[in-house]
C-alpha cells in the first residue's frame, strides 16, 4: 500500500509526458507535409508583376498607331525588348533590385499546329545562369499582332498574323 | 509521518517530469508557427487588393455616378481612391488622381486612406510608393511620392507596373502656322479662337491613353513666337478671353494664362510679345456636356487702337490631329502592409 | 484512494487535446495563403483583358485568320477555348454596326462578351 502510492505520481507523470511528446511528434510531421502559403503567395505576385510589365509595354505610342511591343516583335529587336522590359521587373522603390530572370519565346501557327521560337531571355545580356528548371516558374503570356512587313523569318510564315509572346518568370 | 514524506517525494519526481516534458514540448511549436506566418498571407492579400484598387480602378466619389473625386473638396466625400483614368483602363493611371492622391495637407494619414482604400476592421499600417522611372518628375520635381513611414521587418508588399498620362496640349508656333495672320486690308479682328468639339474628344474607339476629357483633364494652349503675330509693334494686349458652350458665352473662371514665360499667372489686361501660355482646368459640376463644343476666344482688340498690334486671327480645332501628345510615364508602384 | 496522482496525466492530455487544435488551426491557415494566392494565379484576368484589348483594337480588321491564329496558339498554349465571332447588329433606319462576341473557356473560368466595334 504505501510502496504503490509512493510511485504513483511519476508513473503519472511519466505517462503525461510521453502522451504530450507523442502528440506533439505526430502532428508536426503531418502538418511539415504542407508548403508554406508563402510560395504561392510569391508566385501570384511574380505574375502579376510580369503581366503587368507586358501590358504597360503593349500600350500604343501615339494614338491608334503601334505598341512598343509590337515594334520589337515586327522588327524583331529583342534588345529593346531587353532594355525595356527587364528595368520593370527588377526596379524596387525601398529595397535592392529584385532578382527576377524571364526567358521570350513566340509561339506562332502552322497550319493546325504551334511552334515555338526563342526570343530572347535575361541570361543573353547578364551573364546570369539560364533557366535550368528547378527553380518554381511562372508564365505570362501577351498577344502580339504581327503587320504584313513583320521581319521574322521562316519558319514564320510572312504575313499579317497573331502570335503568342510567351514569358518564363522566375528568381534568380 | 513516514508515508507523507515518501508522497512528497514522489510528487515531486512526477512534476518535475511532467514540466520538463511540457518545455520540450513548448519548444517545439515555435517552429512550426514561424514557417506559417499567417499574417504574412493577410498582408500580402491586402496590399494586392490596394494595389488593384489602385491600378485597376477609377475610385468612386460619394455624389455623382462620374469618377472624379480627385475635384471634391472634402475628403470624406471619397469612398474609394482608385489611380485609374477610366474603368477598364487598367495600369494607365491620371495625373490629376495621383497628384491629389499624395497630397498629404489634403488627406490625412492614415486615417483617409484607411477608410477609402484599405478598407476593413483591421488598422493597417502601410506605405505606398509611386517611383518614375529614369528620374522622370511628376510633379514637385520630384521622382519618387510616397505616403506612410518606412515598413517594419515583416510586411505584406505587392509591385505594380504603371503608365501616368500626361494631358495634351495644343502648340501653335507664329513661324510655323502662319496661317492665323491677318492678310486681308481692312480692319484685323484680333480675336483668335480655339474650338474643343466634345464629341469628337470623347470617341470611345480612341485609347484611353490619348483621350482628351476637358471634364477630367487639363487643357492646355501654348502660343509660341507671338512676335510674328505683331503688326510692326513691339507688343499687343491681351484684352480677355471669352468661354463659350455652343457659341455661348459663359462664366468659367478655373483657368490660368502666363505671358512671356512669366512663372506667376497673368491679371487681364495684359501685355506681351512672345509666347502665351493657357491652361483650362476640369471643375466640378461640369458645365459641359457631351454634345457641346467648348470655345476659347483670344480677344487682342483694343478700343481706339490705331494701327492694330497684332494680326492673330482665326480658329484652331482642339482635336486628335492637332494636339500634342506627351510622352506617358513609366512608374513603378509598390504597395507594403503591415 | 490513489487517484491523487490523476490530474497530472489528465493535464497532459489536455495539453495534447489543445496541441491538435493548434495544429489543425495552424494547417488551416496554410490552406487558406494557398487558395488566396491560387484563386489569383488561376484567374486569366490578364489572359481575357488581353483578349479583348486585341480584338477591340484590331476592330473589322480582325479577319478569320487572326482568329483561327487565336483559337489554335489559345488552345496549345492556354489550354484555353477562344471564339470570336462576328455578327451585323441591327440599327433601325440605318447600316447595321458590327458586333463582336468573345467567348473564353479554360474549364476553370468561362467568359463570355459581346460589344460593338
Amino acid at each position: 500500500m504505501v510502496g504503490d502510492g509512493g510511485s504513483l505520481y511519476t508513473i503519472e507523470g511519466l505517462a503525461a509526458g510521453l502522451l504530450m511528446i507523442a502528440t506533439a511528434t505526430i502532428v508536426l510531421q503531418s502538418v511539415s507535409v504542407y508548403t508554406p502559403g508563402d510560395m504561392h503567395i510569391d508566385d501570384m505576385l511574380l505574375e502579376q508583376l510580369g503581366a503587368d510589365a507586358l501590358a504597360v509595354l503593349d500600350l500604343p505610342v501615339e494614338p491608334g498607331g503601334e505598341t512598343e511591343l509590337e515594334q520589337f516583335v515586327n522588327g524583331w529587336k529583342p534588345e529593346d525588348f531587353h532594355d525595356a522590359f527587364y528595368p520593370l521587373l527588377r526596379e524596387r522603390s525601398f529595397a535592392a533590385d529584385d532578382p527576377v530572370q524571364y526567358n521570350a519565346t513566340i509561339s506562332y501557327r502552322v497550319g493546325d499546329d504551334v511552334e515555338q521560337l526563342p526570343f530572347t531571355d535575361s541570361a543573353s545580356y547578364t551573364g546570369a545562369a539560364s533557366y535550368t528548371g528547378y527553380d518554381p516558374a511562372i508564365r505570362v503570356t501577351r498577344w502580339v499582332h504581327l503587320d504584313s512587313g513583320h521581319t521574322l523569318t521562316p519558319p514564320v510564315s510572312p504575313g499579317e498574323q497573331m502570335v503568342l509572346l510567351e514569358v518564363i518568370l522566375w528568381r534568380g | 509521518m513516514r508515508d507523507d514524506a515518501v508522497a512528497t517525494f514522489d510528487f515531486l519526481v512526477g512534476f518535475t517530469i511532467f514540466i520538463i516534458a511540457f518545455i520540450f514540448v513548448a519548444a517545439m511549436i515555435p517552429h512550426t508557427l514561424f514557417s506559417v506566418q499567417s499574417s504574412r498571407i493577410d498582408y500580402d492579400a491586402v496590399a494586392y487588393r490596394t494595389g488593384v484598387i489602385l491600378t485597376e480602378d477609377p475610385g468612386m466619389p460619394a455624389s455623382p455616378t462620374f469618377p472624379v473625386w480627385e475635384q471634391k473638396a472634402d475628403p470624406g466625400d471619397v469612398i474609394r481612391m482608385g489611380l485609374s483614368v477610366e474603368q477598364g483602363s487598367a495600369h494607365i493611371l491620371s495625373k490629376g488622381k495621383v497628384e491629389r492622391f499624395f497630397n498629404d495637407t489634403f488627406f490625412t494619414y492614415p486615417d483617409d486612406y484607411r477608410r477609402s482604400l484599405l478598407f476593413g476592421d483591421y488598422p493597417y499600417s502601410f506605405n505606398i510608393t509611386l517611383t518614375m522611372r529614369d528620374n522622370l518628375t511628376l510633379f514637385d520635381n520630384r521622382s519618387i511620392h510616397s505616403i506612410g513611414q518606412s515598413p517594419p521587418d515583416l510586411y505584406g508588399s505587392v509591385r505594380r507596373v504603371v503608365v501616368v498620362k500626361e494631358p495634351s496640349r495644343l502648340e501653335v508656333d507664329g513661324y510655323v502656322d502662319q496661317q492665323f495672320n491677318y492678310t486681308g486690308n481692312g480692319t484685323p479682328p484680333q480675336r483668335f479662337s480655339v474650338d474643343l468639339p466634345m464629341s469628337q474628344l470623347l470617341d470611345r474607339s480612341v485609347d484611353p491613353l490619348f483621350r482628351i476629357d476637358p471634364r477630367t483633364d487639363p487643357i492646355q494652349i501654348e502660343i509660341g513666337n507671338f512676335q510674328a503675330y505683331l503688326n510692326n509693334s513691339d507688343k499687343a494686349t491681351l484684352d480677355q478671353v471669352i468661354i463659350a458652350r455652343d457659341n455661348v458665352p459663359i462664366t468659367f473662371p478655373s483657368y490660368d494664362i502666363w505671358l512671356d514665360g512669366n512663372d506667376t499667372p497673368a491679371t487681364l489686361p495684359a501685355s506681351l510679345n512672345t509666347s502665351l501660355n493657357f491652361t483650362l482646368y476640369p471643375v466640378p459640376e461640369t458645365p459641359w456636356r457631351l454634345s457641346d463644343t467648348i470655345s476659347i476666344t483670344f480677344d487682342f482688340a483694343e478700343e481706339g487702337e490705331d494701327p492694330p498690334a497684332t494680326l492673330i486671327m482665326g480658329t484652331h480645332v482642339y482635336d486628335y490631329r492637332n494636339a500634342t501628345f506627351p510622352d506617358p510615364k513609366q512608374g513603378i508602384i509598390e504597395v507594403a502592409v503591415w | 484512494m490513489n487517484d491523487d496522482g490523476q490530474w497530472i496525466v489528465l493535464m497532459g492530455f489536455l495539453i495534447s487535446i489543445a496541441l491538435l487544435f493548434l495544429m489543425v488551426i495552424i494547417s488551416q491557415a496554410t490552406l487558406v495563403g494557398q487558395t488566396t494566392a491560387e484563386g489569383v494565379l488561376e484567374f486569366p484576368k490578364h489572359e481575357i483583358r488581353d483578349l479583348r484589348g486585341e480584338v477591340f483594337r484590331a476592330g473589322e480588321e480582325m479577319d478569320a485568320g487572326l482568329i483561327e491564329d487565336i483559337r489554335v496558339i489559345s488552345l496549345k498554349r492556354n489550354h484555353a477555348i477562344v471564339s470570336i465571332s462576328f455578327e451585323d447588329y441591327p440599327v433601325p433606319g440605318r447600316e447595321p454596326q458590327p458586333m463582336v462576341t468573345i467567348r473564353f473557356n479554360n474549364g476553370v473560368t468561362v467568359y463570355e462578351e459581346t460589344f460593338i466595334v
